[in-house]
């Protein structure tokens, strides 16, 4: 998977189409589902569209160090980080992540709804590091290369966020 | 037990992921992929006008009509290339709406 996925970026340095929206094929839901985690369902998938763009133009800096994967939530964590910087974008999201978990919660239940919850009092970047290493089942190393944190933080964030959730899920 | 709870944390924080295959979402990654390509060559384009519309006031200027016709027609046909792959752009957005 891991080699397809780097012989397919080379195709895209090419500017394969066909290379790109296998890609996008492969990686859209986690990175969409790792984006309505992290900035909110309303939000998301515009910055989703901006990273993959940004994977068909930057494809040529990608260095092989990383897999792919990792490459592209590296990606996508950098377009989160800049829509957090407005401030106006910030306090709608805000009032929509707390709409998104009330939308979850007609599909998955009281479960969805406190996980909702619990994930909205957390910081950014404790969301995307637990998003990254519980939800996608990256390593705590590639995490930390992923968002560009030492190691020991994101191993610190995924605990705490472990706990908090364990705690609030009534384990 | 730190196991199964893992588990069941990946589960729910994955719960709310889109479907595995999703054409809406592609169809409009690929509309913004043209778009940001239009943007890019009607820059270009732009700055090439700019340019074409100095030259020829510059050539005026030293009072020699031939150079001045040519790089007016040079001029128009960066304007026409412009304006066709505008109206591709365009086509191609209609199409990929299913319109």
């Amino acid at each position: 998977m891991e080699q397809e996925d780097a012989e397919l970026l080379a195709a895209v340095c090419e500017g394969s189409r066909r290379a790109f929206n296998l890609l996008v094929d492969r990686h859209q839901q986690a990175v969409r589902n790792f984006l309505r985690r992290v900035v909110g369902r309303a939000d998301a998938d515009d910055v989703a569209q901006e990273t993959f763009l940004a994977v068909w133009t930057q494809a040529r800096t990608y260095r092989g160090g990383a897999a792919v994967r990792s490459w592209i939530f590296a990606i996508a964590w950098r377009k989160a980080k800049d829509l957090q910087r407005s401030w106006f974008r910030r306090r709608r999201r805000d009032a929509q992540f707390i709409e998104s978990g009330a939308q979850s919660a007609g599909h998955g239940g009281e479960e969805e709804v406190l996980l909702a919850q619990v994930l909205h009092t957390l910081s950014l970047e404790q969301r995307a590091a637990i998003m990254l290493c519980l939800g996608h089942g990256l390593t705590n190393e590639e995490a930390a290369e992923a968002l560009a944190m030492p190691l020991g933080t994101v191993k610190s964030h995924v605990n705490r966020g472990r706990e908090r959730l364990r705690e609030v899920l009534g384990e | 037990m730190s196991h199964e709870s893992d588990a069941r944390l990946s589960r729910l924080l994955r719960a709310d992921a889109p479907a595995e295959r999703d054409a809406l979402f592609r169809i409009s990654l690929i509309e913004r992929r043209e778009r940001q390509l239009y943007r890019r060559r009607m820059q270009v384009g732009v700055a090439v006008t700019a340019v074409l519309l100095v030259l020829p006031a510059a050539v005026l200027a030293l009072g020699d009509p031939l150079a001045v016709a040519m790089v007016g027609g040079l001029g128009l046909a960066v304007l026409a290339a412009g304006a066709g792959s505008f109206r591709g752009v365009r086509h191609a957005t209609r199409w990929l709406r299913g319109g």
